[in-house]
């Protein structure tokens, strides 16, 4: 997969999660700024690693996530708790990466389990910043929805470099 | 597993890591919460999966986190950028996990790899958490180096492989 292809399967994923999951239609777009979300916002990231690994995530605000999830559980979005939203995020995070492993597969016409995924994690507040600290390219999209924005990044980069070893300090 | 054990050796790890001269107390009781409320931190997590499925993450303030990368690069404080510091962190969150699995692959001893590590994240923040889901228990540990406050977080669970585009029939 080169980086068009890598961008298009992060769409194709988010649109198929949000469309299946949500019933939300949403229309992705490469992304190549700043995220910035102006308002209380959550991040909720899941690692993988096998022959490939890296990470998942999907950044949006605190009023986003409770309509998603209110639309999802189909129940009201007040009736629900702040642990709830980022159980349910996570689980977000988790299908994305999920579904993009299922394109990726197909991609590289293999049978390989190509990584496994590991416990999502989901950040909240309204003054932070992310920062994926590997040199495995990135790539971000933005998707457009009736209510407003909210971003999908992945980390992505083949396993095989040698890791380094020994104490730090 | 008991989580004594797992605690003794994540202390061990994070001494490893930051020199055990270094750590001068494990704090047996105190909250992270509290110590961090309205500072600036950072937070540098990494997940794994494998025979053991879990998350490790460690946070500490913007003073303590530009002291350790300086010492891992070997290079002045103050020539040092937050890029730079991200990364160090990122590194430094791994040779954790890295140590804590060579003990741990020590006692449970039907599994060799006990797991694999994926790649690091750093988050700074001001007035925000790094949270789990309800159903995964943390263990938390807060230990002192150089005066200040070093706070390790670790989930572990056993045999449950995420695979992640199953968990869509649990939530329908």
């Amino acid at each position: 997969m080169d980086g068009n292809q890598i961008i298009e399967a992060v769409m194709k994923t988010t649109e198929e999660v949000f469309e299946n999951m949500i019933s939300m239609k949403v229309k992705g777009e490469s992304y190549k700024k700043e995220i910035l979300i102006p308002e209380e916002h959550l991040t909720a990231m899941v690692g993988f690693v096998g022959s490939y690994m890296g990470l998942a995530a999907i950044h949006c605000s605190k009023r986003f996530a409770r309509r998603i999830i209110g639309a999802m559980l189909k129940i009201d979005s007040n009736a629900f708790t702040d642990e709830d939203i980022r159980d349910v995020l996570g689980e977000i995070a988790n299908m994305i990466a999920g579904h993009f492993k299922a394109q990726l597969v197909e991609s590289l016409q293999t049978h390989e389990n190509v990584f496994e995924q590991s416990v999502p994690s989901v950040i909240c507040g309204d003054g932070y910043e992310t920062c994926t600290a590997t040199e495995a390219p990135k790539y971000c999209v933005m998707f457009q929805t009736d209510i407003e924005p909210f971003y999908v990044e992945l980390a992505l980069k083949k396993n095989g470099e040698t890791e380094r070893e020994g104490s730090v300090f | 597993m008991d989580n004594k054990i797992i605690k003794d050796l994540l202390v061990r790890s994070v001494e490893g890591v930051f020199q055990k001269a270094m750590i001068s107390a494990v704090v047996t009781n105190g909250s992270s919460e509290l110590l961090f409320n309205g500072k600036a931190y950072y937070t540098a997590t990494i997940g794994f999966t494998g025979h053991w499925n879990g998350l490790l993450c460690f946070q500490c303030k913007e003073t303590l986190a530009f002291q350790a990368v300086s010492t891992l690069l070997k290079t002045d404080i103050t020539k040092l950028g937050q890029k730079q510091v991200q990364s160090g962190l990122g590194e430094i969150v791994r040779r954790i996990g890295e140590k804590f699995e060579s003990s741990f692959s020590g006692l449970d001893n039907a599994t060799k790899e006990p797991f694999h590590m994926s790649v690091p994240s750093v988050i700074l923040g001001r007035n925000s958490h790094v949270l789990a889901s309800r159903m995964d228990s943390a263990i938390e540990i807060l230990l002192i180096t150089q005066g200040e406050l070093l706070v390790v977080k670790f989930i572990l669970k056993e045999g449950k492989r995420n695979r992640g585009s199953n968990e869509c029939n649990r939530l329908n």
